[in-house]
């Protein structure tokens, strides 16, 4: 049997924030994105390698997009998610979801 | 903008070309929200982030890397010292009378085959582990920094210390624009 790659508290953060930021995932608004849900502002060391990990994983992908002057001319590396990093973060999910059945945890509701 | 462009270099010696772009592009874009004080200590930060991946991934090629390029310094340090011989021998054969070694003409030659080897050190380097330049300086300078710390070997450890921090990531550097012009 072909073992699932394991992640990280942070991987598993950074790969939910590029899902919910669909076709706008790159740099910036992933870092934003972790800011808004999390409360909690990932350093751009953390974030980046972070993010060539889950690519060199094969969790995601990523492509190069139109560059603007707001960047100084630079291109916008955009990342998504593919079929094996959505599997991935479903089934640490799952584990999470097992983890807090039975379990009671103030201010927070188990649906 | 020139801050961008340094910054970009700086990135490229870490990750590929076009990463270390859409990096500075991002903390560009950053700096525009957060302020321009966060645009340094972001790049540094990212950089030293992406140097420890670097050396955390392949810590067994470039530590193999660092004592193949040592004893390319040792071999460099032989032969200069039999040409030294020579040429004491016969600078004292000719002048009849004692070198003053404590010349700056005789400073310059002991320190040129340490200057000379880690600028080509560097460029070997950048060729051998190309992407991962700078944690191959690293790496190697840390094992310069173990040999100099000899004493049957360091005769002058700080002087090869600084030269290697300085000249090897010089060496690298050039090693990596040669290799991009060439591609």
């Amino acid at each position: 049997m072909h073992a699932a790659p394991s992640l990280g508290e942070f991987e598993q953060i950074v790969l939910l924030a590029i899902l919910r930021l669909g076709d706008n995932a790159y740099g910036v608004t992933i870092g934003a994105e972790i800011t808004a849900c999390t409360r909690r502002e990932p350093t751009p060391g953390a974030l980046y390698t972070t993010l060539d990990r889950l690519e060199d994983k094969g969790l995601v992908t990523s492509r190069m997009g139109d560059a603007t002057p707001q960047r100084g001319g630079r291109a916008k590396r955009y990342f998504v998610l593919n079929s094996k990093g959505l599997g991935a973060i479903t089934r640490a999910q799952q584990s999470y979801r097992r983890l807090l059945e039975g379990c009671e945890l103030p201010g927070l509701t188990y649906a | 903008m020139p801050k961008a462009n340094i910054a970009e270099r700086i990135l490229a010696l870490v990750t590929t070309g076009d990463r270390a772009a859409s990096i500075v592009g991002d903390l560009t874009e950053g700096t525009a929200a957060r302020g321009v004080f966060r645009f340094w200590p972001g790049v540094l930060r990212t950089a030293a982030s992406l140097l420890w991946r670097n050396v955390a991934e392949e810590p067994g090629r470039l530590t193999e890397l660092a004592f193949l390029s040592l004893a390319v310094y040792i071999g460099v340090e032989l032969v200069f010292a039999g040409l030294s011989g020579l040429a004491f021998f016969r600078a004292a054969m000719a002048s009849g009378h004692p070198l003053h070694l404590d010349s700056i003409g005789w400073k310059l030659w002991f320190a040129a085959p340490v200057l000379v080897s880690s600028l080509f050190i560097g460029r070997m380097l950048a060729h051998w582990a190309p992407r991962r330049e700078l944690a191959a300086c690293v790496v190697y300078a840390i094992l310069v920094s173990i040999y100099n710390l000899v004493p049957m070997f360091g005769d002058n450890g700080a002087f090869s210390a600084l030269v290697c921090i300085l000249m090897v990531p010089a060496g690298a550097a050039w090693g990596r624009a040669r290799r991009l012009r060439a591609t």
